[in-house]
């Protein structure tokens, strides 16, 4: 069976279920209490739920579309269910209060469970545990976009992801009410399976990334409260990364003369000699020996890192008319790649190389480590000068440095044909003139034969933002705030790279080595030095203005702006300038009513000249939730985000949109324009016909429509910056017996793109018919 | 590591502020503390007076968490049930129930209302900055999100589940979760909460941080956490907000631009003032180049290889 089944066999599994569906009815009838009431069993009550079901899914076009939106496949599940259990006298023998609660078990893509058990002085314990499947394949996303595709065609994004991420987090409060209390932490963080990323090596090839990553992170903290309404804190955290993703070339799609295979990468651009001019050949079909193409391709990178941090916090509002809060941390991370290896077997025509092997550094002690120490400070200041003005104060500061360093070894080889041996260096097979066919088979564009690498790179930023804001009660109805935010970051970003290279006959007057005299035995030898340093200070300046408008408890209104200048940036469309507004109104005449909108304006831009950056994003909203009584509610809301920028640009095409000015040889500018216009709407009804029957309409819509700058003639389309994704829904719950419920429940997804998805990708539209039919049972 | 002279210097400086946080108290001691000059125990009635006249209340207030106070034996009459939140009680009592001879939160102001609940809410970092959180600023209180004596959602006694509590104010963020490439937050595997405080903190959108005091994305997306030899520069200084929209996107990846090439471009492009670098000529946008990531794989840090490649 498909994952995408049709409602195959629907009908004996709907016997099926409705048979168990009966037998359940019949015998948790039996036993039930009063629904949500719970019943007691010696010192406890006992309440709790659970959702048993089955769901059918019938998926049609795109289902790899399908799986990186929603993932939710066929079959039974354990839908959701809780479990309550509390203490009558809140003196329990163990535990006070227990709860537990889980979702998606049996194979949906997003499940979790979430415990919490308590005992009144004594602790606190929490237990999450989350689990995702992440599937993800959007074709347009890492893709050549092959101009021809007669012998290459890339259908699925060569960036697929089907990995599962398994969260765990675990923390324990001891005496959570006493003066001293100490807190434990555990959280384990764990992502494998398969996936595709791909690598360059003469032609691009997808490679297979057998994904492995697992972060084991310890906590230990103890709060102090000798004081009164003061309380100091002390936390160690060591958090240990292990990174044991690794990489091959697992795909030989074409055969050299005598049934060698070879990979002939996902660029066809013949062209451009992606692989070459003419690849493939002859009955049965032979690839060209000549031609880019991958013999194998393999590397492993075990990285281990380390996080011990320190932490120590301070709250106290011990003065009645001062509240204060600060933290300080200092954090030193430490990583490690304890062993690096790289071989490729193959041919990159442009430098013939036919083999490499990328290792360690003789004399290094690791191929790669870096560290990252950081020192923050954080202290927030409330002084409450009267009744109704306040002054508050946040002070971050904020210093990171990240030195790394990498020392590795390449070693390449040289031949003309993937069918050529490559040649090794030695004198006497390789004699000047150096002309020998037992020589190296160099072009003038082969790289060193010998590359020792020793590159430093330093990271750092130094920020210090202190926000100060007055904050003033005009009256019970009414309150404003003034402030100022000053910003000062000092960011550096050096490296300096070291290469010691060796460059072998034939030709060893090539790339650095030209004009250098040769050593005795015919090789060039010489060490290059490259470096830069990019110190980058900014300053910035931010207004802050707001008020609070009350005229009634149930009627809320917000305004908040903030206006910022800097003078640098670190980024091209990073603002210098920006203007944000900010509104909100909340209307809640009612408990059973909710009414709410939101306006939310950023306007911002980096005037700069020669990058004259602009943007913006201006969002409007509201939503209503009502309930007035337990047979009718509804929710519907409506949301327009309206997303501008336009930025100038320099870039190589030799196809460009017409019109375009010259930024330097080779080099057109252009303007990259993105407007992208999401109008969100969702309804939902829900009626209670009669007393045992619950029934729900629901519908959801995403409609976006927008235009960007198409540099790339093959791109064809406007993807994901013009669809209509359709979410209708509808359900209907009867209420079999005392706490047994039978669901039915339909979803529909549908997504359309609105431009022609092109000749060269599948289009991304699906449609998905979800029904889903299951017993709950609350006690 | 820190080395040893660092460490000295930095714990140093600390002690030092801790003294001062310690001492200044101290000296002030006896002559500020509201709770010291809290009303006498006779004012004081106790939870099972108020059960009387309030038996349906007192029902529900006896399953919550709030009826622990009933066993507190520290703080008094004033720290024990009932009147732990609403003040003493007798006045309102002998009175015959005057709903003005005690605290009511019913039409109190949200500072009253946020001052109350955090004289004992304020134990740890969690609640430590909520008079200067966003929320607090824009007169969002305790009772806007949390009710004692009605909530929904017994865990923490809140108002709503998340993430509809949230939505109900934020309208736009339920918009961006509903977008086709988005986090997992209606789907329940990912809440609000676990990427913001919404009782405030020290960063900018109320943000956590991982332990490491580092992006709070980098808890989940561990692998992108680095430290790394070959730092994807904006990843570290402007967050990786320079590049994603966290929430949701229409675009793959949650990216801010439907093609990657602009993306790229947009700070990649020779500038005066930037001393980013350009794309070399030979990245011809009408071929493979487009697709940035398709080489340069290893976009947000690299351990082996300057321009990010492997």
């Amino acid at each position: 069976m498909t994952r995408h089944t049709a409602f195959r066999g629907f009908g004996s599994r709907l016997a099926l279920l409705g048979a168990v569906a009966l037998f359940a009815v019949a015998a948790l009838a039996q036993n039930s209490g009063k629904p949500g009431e719970g019943y007691e069993n010696g010192n406890y009550i006992y309440q709790g739920s659970f959702e048993f079901g089955y769901r059918f899914v019938d998926t049609k076009s795109a289902a790899n579309v399908y799986d990186t939106f929603v993932n939710q496949q066929q079959g039974p599940r354990l839908l959701e269910q809780t479990l309550s259990l509390r203490s009558r006298n809140h003196a329990g023998a163990l535990f006070d209060n227990l709860f537990f609660s889980s979702f998606g078990w049996g194979g949906d893509p997003d499940n979790a469970g979430r415990l919490r058990v308590s005992k009144n002085k004594w602790y606190n314990f929490n237990y999450n545990f989350r689990r995702d499947q992440n599937f993800w394949d959007f074709n347009l996303l890492a893709n050549p976009l092959n101009p021809t595709s007669t012998l290459v065609q890339v259908n699925n994004s060569p960036h697929l992801f089907n990995t599962k991420r398994r969260m765990y987090d675990a923390s324990l409060i001891i005496a959570p009410q006493s003066p001293v209390r100490l807190r434990l932490g555990y959280t384990r963080n764990r992502s494998e399976g398969p996936s595709l990323s791909s690598i360059h090596e003469g032609t691009d090839t997808a490679i297979f990334q057998n994904w492995s990553t697992t972060l084991d992170a310890y906590q230990i903290g103890v709060d102090v409260r000798l004081l009164p309404r003061t309380n100091i804190s002390y936390d160690q955290f060591l958090q240990y990364y292990k990174g044991d993703t690794s990489w091959q070339d697992n795909s030989f799609g074409f055969q050299l003369a005598g049934g060698i295979p070879v990979d002939a990468g996902i660029v066809e651009n013949l062209t451009a000699n992606q692989p070459c001019a003419a690849p493939v050949s002859g009955a049965p079909p032979t690839y060209n020996p000549a031609c880019n193409g991958i013999f194998g391709y393999q590397r492993t990178t075990p990285l281990r890192n380390s996080y011990p941090t320190e932490q120590l916090t301070v709250q106290s509002n011990y003065f009645r008319r001062l509240d204060i809060s600060a933290r300080v941390s200092y954090s030193g991370a430490d990583a490690k790649v304890s062993n690096f290896s790289e071989v490729f077997a193959g041919l990159a025509t442009r430098t013939r190389q036919r083999v490499s092997d990328v290792t360690v550094a003789n004399g290094a002690n690791f191929p790669a480590s870096s560290k990252r120490i950081v020192a923050n400070a954080d202290l927030g200041v409330t002084i409450r000068v009267t009744d109704k003005l306040r002054l508050i104060d946040t002070l971050r500061f904020s210093n990171f440095r990240i030195p790394g360093s990498s020392d590795l070894l390449s070693t390449s080889f040289f031949g003309a044909t993937l069918l050529s041996t490559p040649n090794v260096f030695d004198p006497a097979t390789c004699p000047p003139p150096f002309t020998a066919a037992t020589c190296p088979q160099h072009s003038s564009s082969s790289g060193a034969d010998i590359i020792t690498s020793h590159l430093f790179t330093f990271l750092r930023q130094r920020a210090l933002v202190n926000t100060i804001e007055a904050e003033y009660d005009f009256s019970h109805h009414f309150s404003g705030h003034l402030g100022f935010r000053y910003e000062n970051r000092d960011i550096n970003h050096d490296f300096e790279l070291v290469q010691d290279q060796t460059f072998f006959p034939s030709l060893p007057n090539r790339g650095a080595c030209a004009g250098i005299a040769l050593n005795p035995d015919g090789s060039c030898s010489v060490v290059t030095l490259d470096g830069e340093t990019n110190p980058i200070p900014i300053h910035g300046y931010s207004t802050l203005f707001g008020f609070t408008l009350r005229p009634a408890d149930s009627l809320r209104v917000n305004f908040d702006t903030e206006f910022y200048s800097g003078d640098n940036t670190s980024t091209r469309i990073t603002p210098r300038q920006s203007q944000h507004y900010k509104a909100r109104v909340s209307y809640r005449p009612e408990r059973w009513i909710n009414v709410s909108g939101s306006m939310n304006l950023l306007e911002a831009r980096n005037n700069v000249s020669d990058i004259l950056h602009k943007e913006h994003n201006r969002n409007f909203g509201f939503a209503v939730n009502a309930n007035p009584n337990e047979r009718f509610g509804f929710d519907l809301g409506y949301n327009y985000d309206n997303i501008f920028s336009t930025t100038n640009i320099c870039f190589v095409s030799s196809t460009p949109p017409p019109g375009l000015a010259s930024c330097g040889t080779t080099f057109l500018t252009g303007i990259s324009t993105y407007t992208n216009r999401v109008n969100y709407a969702y309804g939902a009804i829900m009626v209670k016909p009669i007393k045992r029957v619950t029934a729900s309409l629901g519908y959801d819509l995403v409609s976006t429509a927008g235009n960007t700058l198409i540099l790339t003639p093959t791109q064809g389309t406007l993807g994901p910056l013009a669809f209509n994704y359709h979410r209708p829904s509808a359900s209907v719950a009867f209420d079999l017996a005392r706490g047994v419920t039978f669901n039915t429940r339909w979803g529909y997804y549908g997504y359309n793109e609105k431009s022609d998805p092109g000749t060269l990708v599948p289009g991304r539209d699906f449609h998905s018919n979800q029904a889903t039919l299951s017993l709950r049972y609350a006690f | 590591m820190m080395t040893t002279t660092n460490r000295v210097t930095w714990w140093g400086g600390v002690s030092a502020l801790l003294a001062c946080l310690l001492l200044l108290p101290s000296a002030a001691a006896g002559r500020n503390s509201e709770q010291q000059s809290a009303e006498p125990d006779a004012q004081y009635v106790g939870a099972e007076t108020c059960k009387a006249c309030h038996e349906e209340i007192y029902a529900g207030f006896e399953k919550t968490p709030h009826w622990k106070t009933t066993f507190d034996k520290r703080q008094g009459a004033a720290g024990h049930g009932c009147e732990s939140c609403h003040g003493p009680g007798a006045a309102h009592v002998n009175g015959g129930g005057d709903k003005s001879k005690i605290f009511t939160f019913k039409g109190a102001s949200n500072k009253e209302i946020s001052r109350r609940c955090l004289e004992c809410h304020t134990y740890g970092e969690e609640h430590a900055n909520f008079d200067r959180s966003q929320h607090n600023v824009n007169d969002v209180t305790c009772t806007s999100c949390h009710s004692p004596h009605h909530a929904k959602e017994a865990q923490y006694l809140l108002v709503d589940k998340q993430p509809q509590l949230c939505f109900s104010c934020h309208t736009e963020t339920r918009a961006d979760f509903s977008k086709p490439f988005r986090h997992r937050v209606n789907e329940g595997l990912v809440r609000c909460t676990d990427c913001h405080n919404q009782h405030g903190g020290f960063l900018t959108k109320q943000l956590r941080a991982t332990a490491a005091q580092d992006q709070v994305c980098f808890k989940c997306h561990v692998d992108k956490a680095g430290p790394f030899a070959f730092e994807h520069q904006p990843v570290k200084t402007e967050g990786c907000v320079s590049c994603h929209t966290p929430h949701g996107s229409t675009n793959p990846r949650l990216l801010k631009r439907s093609q990657m090439n602009l993306l790229c471009l947009e700070c990649h492009t020779l500038t005066v003032d930037s001393n980013v670098p350009a794309t070399p000529s030979f990245h011809n946008q009408s071929q493979k180049y487009q697709a940035c990531t398709m080489c340069h794989t290893q976009i947000h840090g690299s351990n082996f290889d300057q321009f990010l490649f492997k």
